[in-house]
């Protein structure tokens, strides 16, 4: 209620701009849903991302409040994205095979695993960029930095062997 | 592995935050550490390139079925090679087929050596032989950011045949459409008229004696029949688009074909002997036979025709004369005329062979209702317009059809109630 209330008052008082986003972040996540599309809810995460970032860092500091947000937008667009892809193959108007929705399903639960494993590294990271505020100012821009050097030496990795 | 449309987003959106971040030190760019972390944890192991999926597809489907009737597909797809985290696979279904129950997508993951299973029925709403080709499989990562699309072969045959429509009037049908030869029929002897009582002689079927008469007269007496004369007759079949009824993707074809079998199987059922002239794409050829076996060559030929343009109605003279040989020299049997309506061409074709001493028959296929509700399952037009080219088009009809009745003998044939007039003529015949 606090955070609802909160966003309304941000929202409608202080930023037309921010209403927009979010305004237009409602429309793709339900173009999404309509259209069974595995993009839009990415989008969608995209539009919301600033104005909770704003709004989450009100409450428990910039760094966190963006950490934050930015993980709980993205694991919940990629949520998102795989229950329309599912939504796809399972929403037929005549049903489906057993074997067909149980498959899914447990593909669904391995699915759900792995966004947890994501969870988890996202607040290793953000347990490790804690003692770094301390030393330095830009400590975004070296989380940012060190997350890109990793994904980086995976895909040279990949591209290598 | 290709790069998908969602890795390239989170890429393009991650290095735009590091951008934001870099710029304006701002906490904003922290958005690019999900994000990475999203693609990190989809790559999986980074030093050990994953070995290659090797699958494999089959496909089990009935061979044979009847229009309409649902058939199950089953596509299992198998994988011999490494396991498999996501995978996408949309089973390709001919465009003849309706999807009847089930999906033809499968979303699962296949561990090395496993196999999974994609179950759904189909149903034709035309004779047709359909041909399963391959499936598109999608190999993921399990967060969908990479993915290769291959195409596996399974391939599988079905073929749907005509419907017969229940015979409600199955005696001697061809009689009543006073198509009766004058070739003897095979069924000999059979019992279409009682003529007389005569001395039984060796060899006289035991169902001909007549006990009644014989326990009488004190000596064994058989019943005489008058001989069942059978027709040697030539059904011809107009697959032409020219004349064939199309709307969208629905077309007549399937109702030439039902009553094209309806009436071979009842000539031949009645002792006749039956040929088959198909004008379509390619012309079939089938000369005049008895039995059970050649109605099912006939069927076979049917359900394979292909309406087209490259065969057409005045070629049949041409094909009757060197196909048709002997028939064609001693003008012996009849012309059955199979056609989804009536046009100039078919009034000149008949009007020939008349001339040339053939005699000649028609079985107009009344599509014009179908039609409609097709158009109107469309929404191509209003009601109203389509109750008044209906009229139209049964005006237009009727006009030929009493322009053919002065070559030969025309009969009406529905979908939904076979030869039209049949029972009446039954009637008047008895």
């Amino acid at each position: 209620m606090f955070c609802f209330s909160s966003l309304v008052i941000l929202l409608l008082e202080r930023s037309p701009t921010a209403l927009t986003l979010v305004a237009l972040s409602v429309l793709a996540l339900g173009a999404g849903y309509f259209r069974r599309g595995s993009l839009l809810p990415y989008v969608s995460a995209l539009l919301l991302y600033v104005p909770a970032a704003v709004l989450v860092s009100s409450v428990i500091g910039p760094v966190e409040g963006s950490l934050a947000a930015a993980s709980a937008l993205v694991l919940g667009a990629e949520r998102m994205s795989f229950e329309n892809d599912l939504a796809k193959v399972l929403e037929a108007p005549t049903g489906v095979d057993s074997e067909t929705s149980v498959l899914a399903y447990r593909l669904s639960s391995a699915h759900l695993q792995r966004l947890g494993i994501l969870a988890g590294l996202v607040a290793l990271v953000a347990g490790l960029s804690a003692p770094l505020a301390g030393v330095t100012f830009y400590v975004p821009v070296l989380v940012t930095c060190a997350s890109v050097l990793l994904v980086l030496v995976y895909l040279y990795a990949r591209v290598q062997h | 592995m290709s790069l998908k449309n969602k890795l390239v987003l989170c890429g393009v959106v991650s290095a735009t935050a590091l951008l934001v971040s870099v710029v304006t030190y701002s906490p904003l760019g922290l958005m690019a550490v999900p994000m990475m972390l999203l693609i990190a944890t989809d790559l999986g192991v980074p030093f050990r390139r994953r070995p290659e999926a090797k699958l494999r597809a089959a496909r089990s489907v009935q061979q044979k079925v009847l229009v309409t009737d649902p058939v199950l597909v089953e596509l299992t797809v198998e994988n011999d090679g490494a396991d498999i985290e996501r995978l996408t696979a949309e089973d390709r279904v001919p465009s003849e087929t309706r999807l009847a129950r089930g999906s033809t997508g499968m979303l699962c993951a296949i561990p090395h050596g496993k196999s999974a299973t994609l179950r759904y029925q189909v149903s034709l709403q035309q004779p047709a032989e359909i041909r399963f080709g391959g499936t598109e499989v999608r190999i993921q990562s399990i967060l969908a950011l990479f993915e290769t699309r291959i195409s596996i072969p399974a391939p599988a045959i079905l073929r749907a045949y005509p419907r017969l429509m229940s015979r409600k009037v199955a005696a001697g049908r061809a009689k009543a459409l006073t198509w009766t030869g004058s070739s003897p029929s095979r069924y000999r002897g059979g019992r279409v008229e009682f003529i007389d009582i005569r001395d039984y002689v060796a060899g006289d079927p035991l169902k001909d004696v007549n006990w009644k008469a014989s326990a009488r007269l004190g000596r064994k007496l058989v019943n005489a029949w008058s001989v069942e004369r059978g027709l040697d007759c030539i059904i011809v079949v107009d697959m032409s688009l020219d004349i064939l009824p199309t709307v969208g993707d629905w077309n007549a074809r399937g109702d030439v074909i039902t009553c094209s079998y309806e009436l071979a199987s009842t000539l031949i059922a009645s002792g006749n002997r039956v040929g088959m002239l198909i004008m379509g794409t390619t012309p079939a050829k089938i000369r005049p036979g008895f039995g059970t076996r050649h109605l099912r060559l006939m069927l076979d030929q049917l359900v394979l025709a292909q309406p087209g343009l490259a065969w057409k109605m005045e070629r049949v003279d041409e094909f009757l004369e060197s196909f048709f040989r002997t028939q064609y020299r001693n003008r012996g049997g009849a012309l059955i005329f199979v056609a989804p309506g009536v046009d100039t061409s078919l009034l000149r074709v008949q009007r020939d062979l008349v001339a040339k001493g053939f005699t000649c028959n028609s079985v107009v296929v009344n599509t014009l209702e179908n039609e409609a509700a097709a158009i109107y399952g469309r929404k191509l037009e209003s009601s109203e317009k389509i109750r008044q080219g209906s009229r139209f088009a049964r005006s237009e009809l009727d006009w030929f059809e009493t322009q053919l009745s002065k070559c030969s003998q025309v009969n009406e044939w529905r979908s939904d109630r076979g030869f039209l007039g049949l029972e009446e003529a039954m009637v008047n015949a008895t």
